[in-house]
């Protein structure tokens, strides 16, 4: 039987790795769109202060979760700069920054710019797993109530901002 | 023309490698009668493949941009030597080099030496699957990446190739990876050929040399490309856990582990099957290394091309070569003789090792593959990216690398009696420069750190052990030469890695023109930031003046490139290195007010990350030239 079981785990592997190709992977339905956000209490990157959940009620918003150390969060940063700096699109972008470093974190923001209206931190990544985050970056758009309306994983792109995140932030603003 | 000429020598290929397969394999006569046939008949299928890569690059060279590859990846400013870099600059030349060195290999195995009668047998039909895998690689670039694909219009000026993969160590480092990827095909297809014919231990004594050089350029191509990453990526990192970085880890793992399995398996007759499972996974990993980078299945800086109809094709390609191979080997494979293993004998230690080896292996597998796997399982609750990878990886390598020192004392079969003598002043040398080291050279800093300098002392001084035990005798050292080198770059990379990562600094300051700051002890200046214009781009160069207790050492010169095209600008990093210390200066962002961001670095022993690799690759060349595999036998 024994040698029987390479062939077994190949074939495990390749049928994750077929599924995978016929999935789109950015869409991987989550469980948590329609619920509301997990609860949290987090500080802010560099200061003392926590803010929960329920500080950021109230409007509709983009939780975006980044690192300093995740490739395809420099790639997706440039979007989210032009988001936060274009004054038509009233859109706070709330920073997730997980498994990072805070120093190193601020320092990446002093460098690239600041798209975030509120920074928090996640050194040990407890608030990251509730959102059942799988890697960064990972972004999640939630409505005014807290619900989880949308959830992208990898970097934004303009694409995706203009074809599913606007319109759907312009049907939640009705 | 010449494209199309290109176009005819991938089809002349695609059918010599069809006939050196059904030839080889043996399905018109059960003889090896027809050996000469098939072994020219390799010949004439990689010479086809040169030349169409000749006809490629004379395109290149002649800016013919009515061909579709071209005018994606090359414009008239290019200067000529990347033009032919951009040869294999991106997907579908990179994929006709894989091809070609792959052929290139099938070519060497033919015309290797000849061991004896039985063995020769092994050698026709390993050269006959090679041809197989020839076949299936040159069908995906005919149907899903034809680099001679015309252009209707076509364009005036091509779109140029990405300024990241401008450079030296850029342009020869894809040859040197591929060969390694592609070379592990040939104790791939040894393994094979052996499950198919005398199924017994014999493969290993040829295949392990071919697996030395694969390994070889494995291991180049990985040094040269975290080289490259270091200064060529602005970050000043020298290695991201990054899919495509992955790629290559992994079959470099596995090839280090089948090396030392097929040693146990010629010399001793063990472990057969078990080098037969590493031959065949070691080249998978190759070949899903392809399929990540290539499919956009995962997300990388590296990778150059994805589309979900390429990786749908190499997934089938990985399906009937690495499932075929399994299914043969599932089938094939004979029980080993049970022997019963001295716990500290020398193959103990080797297949210990070898599990750590593939263990290690399995752990980056699953962190690159995590994102995938967890949809399959629902099981979640993992984080990937470097702290997974940087956490996970000490399991099997602090074992791994404590075991490597003791595996040079050991000897075949038995409990060597010497051991313990032996062992003992080698400890008490590694404990001592490692303490040394991690006390008094830098200050304490952790005990893992701590941990991590002695074992590489270990490492290096029991690899170093060898050549010293013996009277000098030049025909006795050579024989030790290979594994001792291999050790102590092992020892040395190690080295490097531990103490860069724990005393390194690196942190980002704005400064002022004629302004300075402290980085450990030195002194970096910011004198002035000029504009400066390259063949194919505008710089900003920064001089940056460093200096150590008030005497100035280095002057150096980052800059920001921003190349002709609608690309980011790029960050060609200003180092200032010798074998004890990097000092590194990235340029970032004007700041306004005559004032500038800068990234700075202080990483002691860094250079040895790299003159490990080096020293590993002249080990096994010492081994190759003992092989000597290419001169023909005296029989």
């Amino acid at each position: 039987m024994k040698r029987y079981l390479p062939i077994i785990l190949f074939l495990v592997l390749f049928i994750s790795l077929l599924k995978s190709l016929f999935q789109d992977e950015m869409d991987i339905p989550s469980p948590l769109i329609g619920k509301n956000m997990p609860n949290f209490s987090l500080t802010r990157l560099g200061e003392n202060t926590t803010v929960t959940d329920q500080d950021i009620l109230g409007e509709v918003a983009l939780i975006n979760v980044w690192a300093t150390w995740c490739v395809g969060c420099k790639e997706e940063h440039q979007l989210l700069l032009s988001l936060a700096e274009e004054p038509s699109i009233n859109l706070p972008i709330i920073g997730i920054n997980w498994k990072d470093q805070d120093q190193l974190a601020i320092q990446w923001l002093d460098e690239l710019g600041n798209p975030y209206q509120e920074i928090l931190s996640d050194p040990i990544g407890n608030t990251a797993i509730d959102f059942g985050v799988y890697g960064a970056p990972e972004s999640f758009l939630i409505d005014r109530d807290g619900i989880i309306r949308y959830k992208h994983i990898g970097p934004l792109t303009l694409p995706i901002w203009t074809n599913e995140i606007k319109p759907l932030i312009e049907k939640l603003n009705q | 023309m010449i494209p199309e000429i290109g176009q005819i020598l991938l089809i002349v290929a695609l059918a010599t490698s069809l006939l050196q397969f059904f030839i080889g394999i043996g399905f018109y006569k059960k003889s090896i009668i027809n050996s000469g046939v098939v072994y020219n008949l390799s010949a004439v299928h990689s010479s086809a493949l040169f030349i169409a890569m000749v006809c490629l690059a004379y395109s290149f060279l002649t800016d013919d941009f009515s061909v579709l590859y071209i005018a994606s990846n090359s414009n008239t400013n290019l200067p000529n030597i990347y033009k032919i870099a951009a040869v294999w600059g991106a997907h579908e030349g990179s994929l006709l080099l894989w091809i070609f060195l792959l052929s290139l290999w099938g070519v060497l195995l033919s015309f290797s030496r000849k061991f004896n009668d039985q063995t020769e047998i092994l050698k026709l039909r390993a050269v006959a699957i090679m041809g197989l895998v020839s076949f299936c690689f040159i069908l995906f670039i005919l149907y899903t990446s034809n680099p001679f694909e015309r252009l209707f219009p076509f364009p005036e000026q091509g779109r140029s190739l990405n300024p990241l993969l401008q450079d030296p160590a850029l342009a020869i480092h894809p040859p040197i990876l591929y060969a390694g990827y592609v070379g592990l095909a040939v104790p791939f297809s040894l393994a094979i050929a052996s499950l198919i014919t005398i199924n017994d231990h014999q493969w290993a004594g040829i295949a392990r040399v071919w697996c030395i050089t694969a390994w070889l350029f494995l291991t180049g191509g990985i040094a040269l490309g975290s080289w490259w990453a270091y200064y060529e990526l602005g970050w000043g990192g020298w290695w991201f856990w990054d899919p495509v970085e992955n790629a290559s880890l992994m079959p470099w793992l596995v090839a280090t582990a089948l090396v030392h399995s097929l040693v146990v398996t010629e010399k001793q007759k063990l472990f057969n099957g078990f080098s037969v499972l590493l031959a065949i996974i070691a080249f998978s990993l190759s070949l899903l290394g392809t399929f990540l980078v290539r499919s956009g299945v995962l997300i990388s800086v590296h990778s150059f091309a994805s589309d979900p109809e390429r990786g749908m094709f190499i997934l089938a390609l990985i399906g009937v070569l690495t499932g075929g191979a399994l299914i043969i080997y599932a089938l094939r494979v004979k029980k080993g003789e049970k022997r019963s293993l001295e716990i500290l004998s020398r193959e103990s230690l080797l297949l210990l090792n070898n599990v750590f080896l593939c263990s290690a292996a399995a752990l980056i597998l699953i962190g690159t593959l995590y994102p995938l796997i967890v949809e399959m399982l629902d099981a979640g609750k993992i984080s990937v990216g470097p702290p997974y990878f940087n956490f996970v990886i000490l399991f099997p390598f602090i074992p791994l690398v404590f075991f490597i020192g003791l595996g040079v004392f050991s000897t075949w079969n038995s409990t060597s009696r010497n051991m313990v003598s032996s062992i003992k002043w080698v400890l008490g040398l590694s404990l001592i420069a490692g303490l040394v080291t991690a006390f008094i050279v830098f200050d304490y800093s952790n005990l893992l750190t701590t941990i991590g300098i002695i074992l590489a002392f270990w490492t290096l001084i029991s690899g170093l052990s060898p050549i010293f035990r013996k009277t000098f005798v030049f025909r006795d050292i050579i024989k030790v030469l290979p594994m001792s080198l291999a050790h102590i770059g092992l020892g040395l990379t190690i080295l490097g890695v531990t103490v860069t990562s724990s005393y390194g600094i690196t942190f980002d300051e704005s400064l002022r023109l004629g302004q300075s700051t402290k980085v450990g002890d030195y002194t970096f200046k910011l004198v002035e930031v000029n504009n400066n214009k390259g063949p194919n781009y505008d710089a900003k160069t920064a001089t940056v003046e460093i200096s150590l207790d008030g005497q100035e050492i280095a002057i150096i010169y980052p800059e920001k490139r921003i190349y002709d095209t609608n690309s980011p600008s790029m960050t060609e990093a200003g180092i200032e290195s010798s074998l004890r210390r990097d000092l590194f200066v990235a340029l970032g962002e004007e700041l306004g007010g005559n004032s500038w961001s800068l990234h700075l670095q202080y990483k002691p022993l860094l250079r040895l990350i790299w003159l490990g690799p080096f020293i590993m690759i002249l080990g096994g060349l010492v081994r190759i030239y003992l092989a000597k595999p290419l001169t023909r036998s005296m029989s």
